[in-house]
């Protein structure tokens, strides 16, 4: 069953065989559930509820995803995106989507270590984490999806509902950022805070 | 330029360490419940499936039988049953019946009943016997063979 394509497994859980849905959830609720739980800030609850919903739907209506507009892990991003953003509609949930100046950066996870320096220790990598988790949704998403979830530019795209070309400048605006939040942390990134500013 | 490349790729090399660490899960009870309602929306498909067919089967079998029915037939179809055997001298039938050329030969045959021959073969000796199906009534003419050799309408 775990050989099987995507998308023969969805025609056997549309046809009620309940093995294929297993291997499709196996398969892609961890991506679902954390690209949820970082667009949340880490809110393991709402990440839990909305990973659910986005299956149920694939168990009641899976004619919805269309193979020819993307990948079936694209659509289930997606549609868990679009579930979060009626959520915070539903809630009121102001979710601060500040301009690409990144006027939303905070410095409150700055150290002052040089982070830049060492980023692949414990420590320096929980920092890069809060970092990200900091960055603007928008630049959040394609972090998320481009760097922890390993997806093209254009299946970011499909998941986001825009151009390549938007993700790829999205990508290179957070790198930015996230360079921004860690600054003032060794000599190295002298030369980088200047085009960034 | 060096140093910019050089903390592009430290990012990189963070994040890539960073993505290695995320390998959240969501909790089994989703998967628990997601399976339950998989298997309660299979069941009801199942079900719906099934009176879809057994409804088009059903409309299906009252189309044919409408088709099929005659005003005649009123219940089940009636098997032929043998009133009666009797043995009689044979005498051989005519060659060619007055009933077969005649323009109304069921009107014919209901006043001056005779044994239509149904083929060349001389018979000698042979039985009689009545059939009856619905409202026909015919006697017919066995063989020593057990072919039959000739019919005579009755009803």
């Amino acid at each position: 069953m775990n050989i099987l394509t995507d998308d023969r497994l969805l025609r056997l859980s549309a046809a009620g065989e309940e093995q294929a849905f297993n291997a499709l959830y196996d398969r892609h609720q961890g991506s679902v559930y954390r690209f949820v739980l970082h667009s949340t800030g880490g809110d393991e609850l709402l990440a839990e509820e909305i990973t659910q919903e986005v299956f149920l739907l694939l168990i009641r209506r899976p004619q919805k995803y269309d193979e020819s507009r993307g990948s079936l892990p694209a659509y289930l991003l997606g549609t868990a995106r679009n579930l979060l953003r009626q959520y915070w509609k539903r809630r009121r949930v102001n979710v601060a989507l500040p301009d690409d100046d990144g006027d939303a950066v905070e410095s409150s996870v700055v150290s002052d270590e040089d982070v830049l320096g060492d980023l692949t220790s414990e420590e320096t990598l929980a920092a890069l984490h809060q970092a990200i988790l900091a960055l603007p949704l928008r630049y959040r998403e394609v972090v998320i999806l481009c760097h922890f979830e390993g997806m093209e530019y254009a299946e970011a795209a499909s998941v986001l509902g825009c151009p390549a070309g938007t993700v790829c400048s999205r990508l290179h605006r957070a790198r930015a950022l996230l360079f921004e939040k860690l600054k003032g942390h060794g000599t190295c990134l002298s030369a980088t805070r200047t085009k960034v500013s | 330029m060096f140093e910019r490349n050089e903390n592009e790729s430290q990012l990189s090399r963070g994040l890539d360490a960073l993505a290695a660490t995320m390998r959240q899960q969501a909790p089994a009870p989703v998967k628990t419940r997601l399976q339950a309602e998989f298997r309660r929306h299979a069941s009801h498909k199942r079900r719906l499936r099934w009176t879809v067919l057994s409804a088009v089967a059903a409309v299906a079998l009252l189309v044919v039988l409408w088709q099929t029915r005659t005003p005649r037939i009123v219940g089940p179809p009636i098997r032929p049953t043998i009133a009666k055997a009797i043995t009689i001298p044979v005498q051989p039938p005519a060659a060619v019946p007055v009933a077969l050329t005649r323009r109304k030969p069921i009107r014919q045959a209901r006043t001056t009943p005779v044994f239509i021959a149904l083929d060349d073969s001389p018979v000698e000796a042979g039985l009689v016997v009545r059939v009856k199906s619905g409202e026909l009534e015919a006697d017919v003419l066995l063989g020593d063979d057990g072919r039959a050799h000739a019919i005579r309408f009755l009803r």
